[in-house]
Protein backbone atom coordinates (compact mmCIF):
# COMPACT_ATOMS: atom_id res chain seq x y z
CA UNK A 1 0.00 0.00 0.00
CA UNK A 2 1.17 3.66 -0.36
CA UNK A 3 3.65 5.02 1.99
CA UNK A 4 1.54 6.81 5.16
CA UNK A 5 2.56 10.28 3.65
CA UNK A 6 0.86 10.44 0.58
CA UNK A 7 -2.63 10.28 3.10
CA UNK A 8 -4.86 13.33 4.64
CA UNK A 9 -6.17 12.85 7.42
CA UNK A 10 -9.41 13.01 5.46
CA UNK A 11 -8.27 10.07 3.51
CA UNK A 12 -7.14 8.03 6.95
CA UNK A 13 -10.49 9.08 8.81
CA UNK A 14 -12.00 7.43 5.40
CA UNK A 15 -10.38 4.44 5.12
CA UNK A 16 -10.45 3.45 8.81
CA UNK A 17 -14.09 4.13 8.64
CA UNK A 18 -14.73 1.41 5.42
CA UNK A 19 -12.17 -0.77 7.00
CA UNK A 20 -9.47 -0.25 4.21
CA UNK A 21 -7.27 -0.27 6.55
CA UNK A 22 -6.80 -0.48 10.36
CA UNK A 23 -6.02 2.54 12.58
CA UNK A 24 -3.17 0.23 13.90
CA UNK A 25 -1.33 0.02 10.84
CA UNK A 26 -1.98 3.75 10.28
CA UNK A 27 -0.40 4.66 14.04
CA UNK A 28 2.46 1.94 13.69
CA UNK A 29 3.34 3.98 9.92
CA UNK A 30 2.98 7.07 11.71
CA UNK A 31 5.68 5.86 14.46
CA UNK A 32 7.56 4.28 11.73
CA UNK A 33 7.70 7.66 9.58
CA UNK A 34 8.66 9.72 13.01
CA UNK A 35 11.40 7.23 13.77
CA UNK A 36 13.06 7.40 10.01
CA UNK A 37 12.57 11.68 10.03
CA UNK A 38 12.84 12.94 13.26
CA UNK A 39 15.97 12.66 13.41
CA UNK A 40 16.99 15.00 10.97
CA UNK A 41 13.66 17.46 11.97
CA UNK A 42 13.50 17.04 15.71
CA UNK A 43 10.09 18.08 15.68
CA UNK A 44 9.19 16.21 18.69
CA UNK A 45 9.97 16.67 22.37
CA UNK A 46 8.15 13.07 23.24
CA UNK A 47 6.62 10.72 21.17
CA UNK A 48 4.08 8.03 23.07
CA UNK A 49 3.85 4.97 21.13
CA UNK A 50 2.11 2.83 24.09
CA UNK A 51 -0.60 5.73 23.98
CA UNK A 52 -0.87 5.87 20.25
CA UNK A 53 -0.83 2.67 19.84
CA UNK A 54 -3.85 2.12 22.44
CA UNK A 55 -5.72 4.48 21.05
CA UNK A 56 -5.69 3.00 17.47
CA UNK A 57 -6.62 -0.45 18.95
CA UNK A 58 -9.49 1.47 21.20
CA UNK A 59 -10.75 3.00 17.40
CA UNK A 60 -10.50 -0.41 16.06
CA UNK A 61 -12.48 -2.44 18.72
CA UNK A 62 -15.27 0.04 18.08
CA UNK A 63 -15.31 -0.38 14.08
CA UNK A 64 -15.81 -4.36 14.82
CA UNK A 65 -18.13 -3.56 17.03
CA UNK A 66 -19.91 -2.41 14.38
CA UNK A 67 -19.94 1.61 16.40
CA UNK A 68 -19.68 4.65 13.84
CA UNK A 69 -16.07 6.17 14.15
CA UNK A 70 -15.15 9.77 14.80
CA UNK A 71 -14.42 11.83 12.13
CA UNK A 72 -10.83 12.03 12.58
CA UNK A 73 -10.84 7.68 12.92
CA UNK A 74 -7.22 6.39 13.30
CA UNK A 75 -5.43 9.76 12.59
CA UNK A 76 -2.47 10.72 13.90
CA UNK A 77 -2.02 14.04 15.46
CA UNK A 78 0.62 15.47 17.18
CA UNK A 79 0.28 18.44 19.74
CA UNK A 80 1.79 21.29 21.08
CA UNK A 81 3.98 20.73 24.73
CA UNK A 82 2.10 23.40 25.97
CA UNK A 83 -1.02 21.48 25.93
CA UNK A 84 -1.71 18.99 28.92
CA UNK A 85 -2.35 15.69 28.07
CA UNK A 86 -2.92 13.01 30.53
CA UNK A 87 0.26 10.27 30.30
CA UNK A 88 2.78 12.97 28.70
CA UNK A 89 4.56 15.96 30.55
CA UNK A 90 3.84 19.39 29.50
CA UNK A 91 6.77 21.21 29.47
CA UNK A 92 6.27 24.16 27.36
CA UNK A 93 9.87 23.38 26.00
CA UNK A 94 11.06 25.00 29.37
CA UNK A 95 13.55 23.38 32.15
CA UNK A 96 10.64 25.00 34.48
CA UNK A 97 8.24 21.99 33.51
CA UNK A 98 10.94 19.68 32.55
CA UNK A 99 9.11 17.06 34.23
CA UNK A 100 5.65 18.46 34.79
CA UNK A 101 3.21 15.83 34.49
CA UNK A 102 0.08 16.68 32.93
CA UNK A 103 -2.84 16.40 35.34
CA UNK A 104 -5.48 16.70 33.14
CA UNK A 105 -6.21 16.98 29.35
CA UNK A 106 -6.82 19.75 27.68
CA UNK A 107 -10.31 20.71 26.42
CA UNK A 108 -8.69 20.85 22.52
CA UNK A 109 -6.85 17.84 22.96
CA UNK A 110 -9.48 15.92 24.44
CA UNK A 111 -12.06 16.87 21.33
CA UNK A 112 -9.46 15.69 18.84
CA UNK A 113 -9.36 11.91 20.95
CA UNK A 114 -12.80 12.20 21.32
CA UNK A 115 -13.16 12.56 17.11
CA UNK A 116 -11.21 9.67 16.81
CA UNK A 117 -7.59 11.08 16.33
CA UNK A 118 -4.46 8.91 17.92
CA UNK A 119 -2.00 11.03 19.94
CA UNK A 120 1.29 10.32 18.96
CA UNK A 121 3.03 12.89 20.69
CA UNK A 122 4.26 16.72 22.13
CA UNK A 123 6.02 18.82 19.53
CA UNK A 124 8.90 21.33 20.19
CA UNK A 125 8.17 24.92 20.83
CA UNK A 126 10.40 28.08 21.65
CA UNK A 127 10.09 28.19 25.13
CA UNK A 128 6.49 29.01 26.90
CA UNK A 129 5.82 29.94 23.16
CA UNK A 130 8.83 33.01 23.69
CA UNK A 131 10.02 33.31 19.79
CA UNK A 132 10.01 32.96 16.17
CA UNK A 133 11.87 30.51 15.34
CA UNK A 134 12.00 27.76 18.19
CA UNK A 135 15.93 27.98 18.82
CA UNK A 136 14.71 29.06 22.40
CA UNK A 137 13.16 25.94 23.15
CA UNK A 138 15.15 24.29 26.15
CA UNK A 139 15.87 21.20 24.68
CA UNK A 140 15.91 20.53 20.91
CA UNK A 141 16.32 22.81 17.90
CA UNK A 142 13.93 21.59 15.37
CA UNK A 143 14.55 21.64 11.71
CA UNK A 144 13.41 22.78 8.98
CA UNK A 145 11.95 19.92 6.66
CA UNK A 146 12.83 22.16 3.50
CA UNK A 147 16.35 22.68 4.53
CA UNK A 148 17.58 21.59 8.17
CA UNK A 149 20.06 24.17 7.99
CA UNK A 150 17.36 27.05 8.48
CA UNK A 151 14.32 27.53 10.98
CA UNK A 152 10.94 26.53 11.27
CA UNK A 153 9.45 28.93 12.51
CA UNK A 154 7.79 29.56 15.97
CA UNK A 155 6.71 28.94 18.32
CA UNK A 156 4.89 26.52 17.09
CA UNK A 157 7.67 24.97 14.94
CA UNK A 158 8.03 21.54 15.94
CA UNK A 159 3.99 21.11 14.67
CA UNK A 160 4.26 23.12 11.68
CA UNK A 161 7.78 20.37 10.77
CA UNK A 162 5.85 17.60 12.16
CA UNK A 163 3.48 18.04 9.28
CA UNK A 164 5.66 19.48 6.43
CA UNK A 165 8.27 16.59 6.94
CA UNK A 166 5.33 14.34 6.55
CA UNK A 167 5.27 12.91 10.31
CA UNK A 168 1.83 13.43 10.76
CA UNK A 169 -1.02 14.66 8.61
CA UNK A 170 -2.80 16.83 11.29
CA UNK A 171 -1.65 18.66 14.67
CA UNK A 172 -2.02 21.59 16.68
CA UNK A 173 -0.10 25.03 17.95
CA UNK A 174 -0.86 28.35 19.95
CA UNK A 175 -0.80 31.44 18.42
CA UNK A 176 -0.19 34.38 20.39
CA UNK A 177 1.61 36.66 17.67
CA UNK A 178 2.09 34.05 15.19
CA UNK A 179 2.61 31.20 16.66
CA UNK A 180 0.71 28.86 14.07
CA UNK A 181 0.32 31.27 11.04
CA UNK A 182 4.36 32.22 11.19
CA UNK A 183 5.81 28.21 11.43
CA UNK A 184 2.99 27.19 8.70
CA UNK A 185 4.72 29.70 5.94
CA UNK A 186 7.99 29.18 6.76
CA UNK A 187 7.31 25.28 6.20
CA UNK A 188 4.73 25.22 3.49
CA UNK A 189 2.08 24.03 5.26
CA UNK A 190 -1.38 25.33 5.92
CA UNK A 191 -1.76 26.77 9.57
CA UNK A 192 -5.05 28.23 10.91
CA UNK A 193 -5.71 30.58 13.96
CA UNK A 194 -9.38 30.86 14.61
CA UNK A 195 -10.90 34.02 16.30
CA UNK A 196 -10.19 34.30 19.93
CA UNK A 197 -12.71 32.16 21.65
CA UNK A 198 -13.37 30.02 18.93
CA UNK A 199 -11.20 27.25 20.05
CA UNK A 200 -11.13 26.58 24.56
CA UNK A 201 -7.80 27.43 26.22
CA UNK A 202 -8.80 24.98 29.07
CA UNK A 203 -5.24 23.32 29.09
CA UNK A 204 -3.40 25.17 27.38
CA UNK A 205 -0.36 26.88 29.21
CA UNK A 206 -1.05 30.59 29.15
CA UNK A 207 1.49 33.29 27.98
CA UNK A 208 -0.67 36.35 26.56
CA UNK A 209 -4.63 35.70 28.03
CA UNK A 210 -6.29 38.21 25.78
CA UNK A 211 -3.83 36.97 22.72
CA UNK A 212 -3.83 33.08 22.73
CA UNK A 213 -5.76 31.15 20.43
CA UNK A 214 -5.46 27.53 19.26
CA UNK A 215 -5.68 26.41 16.04
CA UNK A 216 -5.01 23.23 13.70
CA UNK A 217 -1.93 22.56 11.10
CA UNK A 218 -2.77 20.60 8.00
CA UNK A 219 -1.36 20.15 4.16
CA UNK A 220 -4.52 20.48 3.01
CA UNK A 221 -7.51 22.84 3.57
CA UNK A 222 -10.02 19.73 4.14
CA UNK A 223 -7.90 18.58 6.72
CA UNK A 224 -7.77 21.83 8.41
CA UNK A 225 -11.21 22.00 8.56
CA UNK A 226 -11.51 18.33 9.78
CA UNK A 227 -9.38 19.76 12.55
CA UNK A 228 -11.67 22.58 13.01
CA UNK A 229 -15.07 20.89 13.51
CA UNK A 230 -13.21 18.42 15.87
CA UNK A 231 -12.21 21.69 18.02
CA UNK A 232 -15.31 22.72 17.84
CA UNK A 233 -17.23 20.28 18.40
CA UNK A 234 -19.49 20.08 21.52
CA UNK A 235 -19.87 24.35 21.71
CA UNK A 236 -18.53 26.30 24.18
CA UNK A 237 -16.47 24.98 26.80
CA UNK A 238 -17.53 26.07 30.44
CA UNK A 239 -14.10 25.57 31.43
CA UNK A 240 -12.79 28.58 29.56
CA UNK A 241 -14.51 31.94 30.37
CA UNK A 242 -13.62 33.33 26.78
CA UNK A 243 -14.62 29.98 24.90
CA UNK A 244 -17.62 31.34 22.88
CA UNK A 245 -20.21 28.84 20.62
CA UNK A 246 -19.40 28.24 17.08
CA UNK A 247 -22.01 26.55 14.73
CA UNK A 248 -19.75 26.80 11.63
CA UNK A 249 -19.32 23.40 9.37
CA UNK A 250 -15.92 23.94 8.11
CA UNK A 251 -15.96 21.42 5.51
CA UNK A 252 -19.18 22.99 4.07
CA UNK A 253 -16.76 25.94 3.39
CA UNK A 254 -14.26 23.66 0.93
CA UNK A 255 -16.67 24.25 -2.00
CA UNK A 256 -18.39 27.49 -1.59
CA UNK A 257 -16.17 28.98 -4.37
CA UNK A 258 -15.69 32.93 -4.26
CA UNK A 259 -17.33 33.60 -7.86
CA UNK A 260 -18.42 38.05 -6.41
CA UNK A 261 -16.50 37.92 -3.52
CA UNK A 262 -14.25 40.91 -2.14
CA UNK A 263 -11.04 40.10 -1.38
CA UNK A 264 -9.24 42.90 0.21
CA UNK A 265 -5.93 44.18 -0.25
CA UNK A 266 -3.70 46.33 1.26
CA UNK A 267 -1.00 48.12 -1.01
CA UNK A 268 0.69 49.61 2.11
CA UNK A 269 1.72 46.30 3.29
CA UNK A 270 2.54 45.18 -0.20
CA UNK A 271 5.23 47.60 0.01
CA UNK A 272 6.05 47.57 3.73
CA UNK A 273 10.10 47.74 4.38
CA UNK A 274 11.36 44.14 5.30
CA UNK A 275 8.85 42.34 2.87
CA UNK A 276 11.28 40.16 0.54
CA UNK A 277 9.99 40.26 -3.39
CA UNK A 278 9.47 36.73 -3.69
CA UNK A 279 6.97 37.14 -0.83
CA UNK A 280 5.59 40.28 -2.44
CA UNK A 281 5.13 38.37 -5.74
CA UNK A 282 3.81 35.64 -4.20
CA UNK A 283 1.14 37.32 -2.49
CA UNK A 284 0.31 39.69 -5.62
CA UNK A 285 0.28 36.13 -7.76
CA UNK A 286 -2.36 34.66 -5.02
CA UNK A 287 -4.66 38.29 -5.48
CA UNK A 288 -4.03 37.52 -9.00
CA UNK A 289 -5.24 33.84 -8.78
CA UNK A 290 -8.22 34.83 -7.09
CA UNK A 291 -9.70 37.71 -9.14
CA UNK A 292 -9.28 34.86 -11.85
CA UNK A 293 -11.53 32.15 -9.94
CA UNK A 294 -14.24 35.14 -10.02
CA UNK A 295 -13.56 37.10 -6.65
CA UNK A 296 -13.46 41.06 -6.96
CA UNK A 297 -10.10 42.55 -5.66
CA UNK A 298 -10.48 45.72 -3.38
CA UNK A 299 -8.01 47.94 -1.87
CA UNK A 300 -8.24 48.88 2.16
CA UNK A 301 -6.40 50.57 4.34
CA UNK A 302 -5.33 49.57 8.05
CA UNK A 303 -4.06 53.17 9.06
CA UNK A 304 -3.11 51.86 12.70
CA UNK A 305 -1.12 48.75 11.25
CA UNK A 306 2.63 50.73 12.28
CA UNK A 307 1.66 50.75 15.85
CA UNK A 308 0.85 47.39 16.24
CA UNK A 309 4.05 45.60 17.10
CA UNK A 310 4.63 48.14 19.64
CA UNK A 311 1.29 47.41 21.52
CA UNK A 312 1.92 43.67 21.02
CA UNK A 313 4.94 43.89 22.74
CA UNK A 314 3.47 45.89 25.55
CA UNK A 315 0.26 43.49 25.97
CA UNK A 316 2.34 40.42 25.35
CA UNK A 317 4.66 40.49 27.70
CA UNK A 318 2.37 42.61 30.25
CA UNK A 319 -0.06 39.52 30.13
CA UNK A 320 3.02 37.18 30.12
CA UNK A 321 4.59 38.56 33.07
CA UNK A 322 1.50 37.97 35.42
CA UNK A 323 0.55 34.43 34.08
CA UNK A 324 4.50 33.07 34.41
CA UNK A 325 4.61 34.49 38.30
CA UNK A 326 2.69 31.56 38.69
CA UNK A 327 6.12 29.57 38.94
CA UNK A 328 7.49 29.67 42.19
CA UNK A 329 9.34 26.37 42.49
CA UNK A 330 6.47 24.96 45.05
CA UNK A 331 3.54 23.70 43.35
CA UNK A 332 4.69 22.88 40.11
CA UNK A 333 8.24 23.17 37.97
CA UNK A 334 11.88 23.28 38.43
CA UNK A 335 12.67 23.96 42.60
CA UNK A 336 15.65 24.85 43.65
CA UNK A 337 17.11 22.32 46.45
CA UNK A 338 19.05 23.63 49.24
CA UNK A 339 17.28 26.99 49.96
CA UNK A 340 16.90 28.54 53.56
CA UNK A 341 14.03 30.82 52.67
CA UNK A 342 10.91 30.72 50.58
CA UNK A 343 12.00 33.84 48.55
CA UNK A 344 15.58 32.47 48.20
CA UNK A 345 13.87 29.06 46.76
CA UNK A 346 11.38 31.40 44.69
CA UNK A 347 14.00 33.75 43.16
CA UNK A 348 16.64 30.57 42.30
CA UNK A 349 13.78 28.15 41.21
CA UNK A 350 13.09 31.17 38.58
CA UNK A 351 16.57 32.12 38.03
CA UNK A 352 17.78 28.43 37.13
CA UNK A 353 14.29 27.22 35.19
CA UNK A 354 13.78 30.33 32.97
CA UNK A 355 15.40 30.14 29.73
CA UNK A 356 17.01 33.91 28.34
CA UNK A 357 14.20 35.34 26.09
CA UNK A 358 11.66 33.92 29.06
CA UNK A 359 13.48 36.02 31.79
CA UNK A 360 13.73 39.22 28.97
CA UNK A 361 9.43 39.01 28.03
CA UNK A 362 8.95 38.66 32.23
CA UNK A 363 11.59 41.57 32.80
CA UNK A 364 10.40 43.91 29.74
CA UNK A 365 6.66 42.83 31.58
CA UNK A 366 7.74 44.03 34.92
CA UNK A 367 9.38 47.43 33.88
CA UNK A 368 5.61 48.22 31.47
CA UNK A 369 3.55 47.15 34.78
CA UNK A 370 5.66 48.89 37.04
CA UNK A 371 4.08 52.18 38.84
CA UNK A 372 4.74 55.35 36.42
CA UNK A 373 5.88 53.33 33.11
CA UNK A 374 2.22 51.66 33.64
CA UNK A 375 -0.07 54.59 32.52
CA UNK A 376 2.02 55.55 29.88
CA UNK A 377 2.86 52.19 27.46
CA UNK A 378 -0.01 50.14 28.76
CA UNK A 379 -2.84 52.28 28.81
CA UNK A 380 -1.45 53.72 25.18
CA UNK A 381 -1.33 50.15 23.70
CA UNK A 382 -4.81 49.28 24.43
CA UNK A 383 -6.08 52.73 23.23
CA UNK A 384 -3.83 51.75 19.45
CA UNK A 385 -5.61 48.05 19.69
CA UNK A 386 -8.85 50.14 20.01
CA UNK A 387 -8.08 51.92 16.81
CA UNK A 388 -6.31 48.75 15.08
CA UNK A 389 -9.63 46.88 16.05
CA UNK A 390 -11.72 49.54 14.29
CA UNK A 391 -9.39 49.55 11.01
CA UNK A 392 -10.21 45.86 10.82
CA UNK A 393 -13.96 46.92 10.98
CA UNK A 394 -14.27 49.09 8.79
CA UNK A 395 -11.99 47.12 6.00
CA UNK A 396 -14.46 44.22 6.24
CA UNK A 397 -17.41 46.43 5.10
CA UNK A 398 -15.25 46.84 1.93
CA UNK A 399 -14.16 42.85 1.68
CA UNK A 400 -14.76 39.90 2.56
CA UNK A 401 -11.34 38.91 3.53
CA UNK A 402 -7.89 40.15 3.30
CA UNK A 403 -5.31 38.55 1.52
CA UNK A 404 -1.28 39.92 2.91
CA UNK A 405 1.31 38.14 3.88
CA UNK A 406 2.08 35.58 6.43
CA UNK A 407 5.81 36.14 7.31
CA UNK A 408 7.86 38.82 5.47
CA UNK A 409 10.10 36.27 4.14
CA UNK A 410 11.19 32.94 4.15
CA UNK A 411 13.10 30.47 6.15
CA UNK A 412 16.17 32.01 7.59
CA UNK A 413 19.17 30.34 9.14
CA UNK A 414 19.77 29.12 12.26
CA UNK A 415 21.55 32.02 14.22
CA UNK A 416 21.04 34.73 11.05
CA UNK A 417 18.92 36.78 13.27
CA UNK A 418 20.29 37.49 16.86
CA UNK A 419 18.85 40.39 17.95
CA UNK A 420 15.69 39.70 19.78
CA UNK A 421 14.39 42.71 18.86
CA UNK A 422 14.87 42.34 14.83
CA UNK A 423 13.24 39.06 16.01
CA UNK A 424 10.13 40.51 17.31
CA UNK A 425 9.93 42.07 13.91
CA UNK A 426 9.59 38.77 11.78
CA UNK A 427 5.72 38.64 12.71
CA UNK A 428 4.78 42.00 12.02
CA UNK A 429 2.44 40.60 9.50
CA UNK A 430 0.98 38.02 11.80
CA UNK A 431 0.05 40.09 15.09
CA UNK A 432 -1.94 43.14 14.25
CA UNK A 433 -4.58 40.03 13.92
CA UNK A 434 -3.38 39.10 17.52
CA UNK A 435 -4.37 42.43 18.62
CA UNK A 436 -7.63 42.83 16.95
CA UNK A 437 -8.62 39.26 17.75
CA UNK A 438 -9.77 38.31 14.12
CA UNK A 439 -9.12 34.71 12.43
CA UNK A 440 -6.47 34.21 9.65
CA UNK A 441 -4.55 31.67 7.76
CA UNK A 442 -1.51 30.92 6.13
CA UNK A 443 -1.83 29.64 2.72
CA UNK A 444 1.01 28.07 1.47
CA UNK A 445 1.80 29.31 -2.40
CA UNK A 446 5.07 27.04 -3.51
CA UNK A 447 8.14 28.24 -3.52
CA UNK A 448 9.92 31.11 -3.41
CA UNK A 449 11.86 32.23 -6.44
CA UNK A 450 14.24 33.56 -5.13
CA UNK A 451 15.05 31.01 -2.10
CA UNK A 452 13.43 27.69 -3.46
CA UNK A 453 11.96 27.95 -0.06
CA UNK A 454 8.56 27.58 0.91
CA UNK A 455 6.05 31.57 0.53
CA UNK A 456 2.76 31.70 1.93
CA UNK A 457 0.38 34.47 1.94
CA UNK A 458 -2.28 34.78 4.74
CA UNK A 459 -5.54 35.26 4.88
CA UNK A 460 -7.85 37.66 7.49
CA UNK A 461 -11.55 37.34 8.96
CA UNK A 462 -14.16 39.08 9.72
CA UNK A 463 -14.61 38.56 13.63
CA UNK A 464 -16.18 35.46 13.84
CA UNK A 465 -16.28 35.14 10.10
CA UNK A 466 -13.83 31.80 10.15
CA UNK A 467 -15.61 29.98 7.90
CA UNK A 468 -14.11 32.55 5.21
CA UNK A 469 -11.05 31.35 5.74
CA UNK A 470 -11.41 27.77 4.54
CA UNK A 471 -13.99 29.05 2.02
CA UNK A 472 -11.24 31.43 0.39
CA UNK A 473 -7.99 29.27 1.01
CA UNK A 474 -9.99 26.17 -0.75
CA UNK A 475 -9.97 28.41 -3.54
CA UNK A 476 -6.28 29.17 -3.52
CA UNK A 477 -5.24 25.80 -2.52
CA UNK A 478 -7.55 24.71 -5.77
CA UNK A 479 -5.28 27.58 -7.75
CA UNK A 480 -1.53 26.83 -6.20
CA UNK A 481 -2.10 22.98 -5.48
CA UNK A 482 -2.11 21.12 -1.94
CA UNK A 483 1.23 21.23 0.44
CA UNK A 484 3.46 18.73 -0.28
CA UNK A 485 5.95 17.01 2.02
CA UNK A 486 9.25 18.22 2.18
CA UNK A 487 11.54 16.07 -0.79
CA UNK A 488 13.97 14.97 2.18
CA UNK A 489 11.20 13.49 4.20
CA UNK A 490 8.96 12.42 1.39
CA UNK A 491 8.82 8.62 1.76
CA UNK A 492 11.24 7.85 4.49
CA UNK A 493 9.45 5.32 6.47
CA UNK A 494 6.08 5.09 6.94
CA UNK A 495 5.04 2.74 4.73
CA UNK A 496 1.50 1.25 5.33
CA UNK A 497 1.02 -2.07 5.17
CA UNK B 1 19.74 41.96 29.84
CA UNK B 2 20.02 45.92 30.20
CA UNK B 3 21.26 46.41 26.86
CA UNK B 4 18.19 44.38 25.68
CA UNK B 5 15.17 46.80 27.65
CA UNK B 6 16.44 49.56 26.05
CA UNK B 7 16.46 48.11 22.80
CA UNK B 8 12.86 46.96 23.49
CA UNK B 9 12.03 50.04 25.41
CA UNK B 10 12.67 52.12 22.17
CA UNK B 11 11.01 50.14 20.16
CA UNK B 12 7.77 50.11 21.96
CA UNK B 13 8.13 54.23 21.50
CA UNK B 14 5.88 54.48 18.62
CA UNK B 15 2.69 53.34 21.20
CA UNK B 16 3.38 56.91 23.44
CA UNK B 17 1.84 58.63 20.83
CA UNK B 18 -1.41 56.96 21.38
CA UNK B 19 -2.97 58.98 24.08
CA UNK B 20 -6.03 60.47 22.48
CA UNK B 21 -8.49 61.25 25.21
CA UNK B 22 -11.57 60.29 22.76
CA UNK B 23 -10.14 56.70 22.21
CA UNK B 24 -11.45 54.49 24.84
CA UNK B 25 -8.82 51.42 25.55
CA UNK B 26 -10.11 47.74 24.50
CA UNK B 27 -8.38 45.40 27.14
CA UNK B 28 -9.73 42.54 25.71
CA UNK B 29 -10.95 41.22 21.90
CA UNK B 30 -14.61 40.09 23.25
CA UNK B 31 -16.09 43.41 24.46
CA UNK B 32 -18.84 42.42 26.47
CA UNK B 33 -17.29 39.36 27.74
CA UNK B 34 -18.44 38.79 31.40
CA UNK B 35 -17.22 35.68 33.25
CA UNK B 36 -18.60 32.36 33.77
CA UNK B 37 -19.33 31.13 36.86
CA UNK B 38 -20.18 27.38 37.91
CA UNK B 39 -22.33 25.99 40.59
CA UNK B 40 -20.53 26.65 43.86
CA UNK B 41 -20.09 22.69 44.55
CA UNK B 42 -17.93 20.16 44.22
CA UNK B 43 -17.07 19.43 40.56
CA UNK B 44 -15.43 15.83 40.98
CA UNK B 45 -15.21 15.53 37.06
CA UNK B 46 -12.52 18.65 36.72
CA UNK B 47 -11.19 18.52 39.96
CA UNK B 48 -7.45 17.42 40.94
CA UNK B 49 -7.42 14.66 43.20
CA UNK B 50 -4.80 15.57 46.30
CA UNK B 51 -2.38 13.17 44.78
CA UNK B 52 -2.29 14.83 41.41
CA UNK B 53 -2.41 18.16 42.73
CA UNK B 54 0.78 17.50 44.96
CA UNK B 55 2.59 14.91 42.39
CA UNK B 56 4.20 18.31 40.47
CA UNK B 57 5.37 19.57 43.67
CA UNK B 58 9.25 19.80 44.68
CA UNK B 59 8.27 19.08 48.28
CA UNK B 60 5.10 17.68 49.63
CA UNK B 61 4.15 16.45 53.47
CA UNK B 62 0.81 14.79 54.31
CA UNK B 63 -1.71 16.83 52.27
CA UNK B 64 0.70 20.01 52.09
CA UNK B 65 3.00 21.44 49.31
CA UNK B 66 5.97 22.17 51.82
CA UNK B 67 8.35 25.13 51.92
CA UNK B 68 11.09 26.73 54.02
CA UNK B 69 10.75 29.34 56.01
CA UNK B 70 8.79 32.19 54.94
CA UNK B 71 10.51 34.76 57.55
CA UNK B 72 14.22 33.45 58.00
CA UNK B 73 16.14 30.56 59.00
CA UNK B 74 13.76 27.76 58.98
CA UNK B 75 15.83 24.67 57.09
CA UNK B 76 15.60 23.55 53.60
CA UNK B 77 12.50 22.12 52.34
Amino acid sequence: MANFDKLTAAQIATGVSAGAFSAEDVARAALDAIAARDGSVSAFLQVTPEAALEAARATDAARARGEKLGPLAGVPVAVKDNMNQVGTRTTCASRMLENYESPYTATCVQRLIDAGATPVGKTNMDEFAFGSSTETSAFARTNNPWDTGRVPGGSSGGSAAAVAAGEVPLSLGSDTGGSIRQPAALCGVFGMKPTYGVVSRYGVVAFGSSLDQVGPFGRTVEDVALGMNALVAGGSDPLDSTSQPCGTDFLGCLDQGVEGARVGVIPQLLDAEGLSPEVAAAVRGAADKLEAAGAEIVEVELPHMDAAIAAYYVIGPAEAFSNLARFDGVRYGYQEPGCATLAEQSSLSRAHGFGIEAKRRQMLGAYLLSSGVYDEYYFAAQKARTLITGDYRRAFERADVLLMPAAPRAAWRFGEISDPTQMYLSDVFTVPINIAGNGGISVPLGLGADSGLPVAAQLVAPSFGDAALIRFAAALERACGAASVAPACAGKGGELK
Amino acid sequence: MTAYLNDAVAMLEPILAYTADDVEPTYHPIGDLSNVMRADAPDPAHGLSLDAALGNAGASRDRSFRVPSILGDGGAA
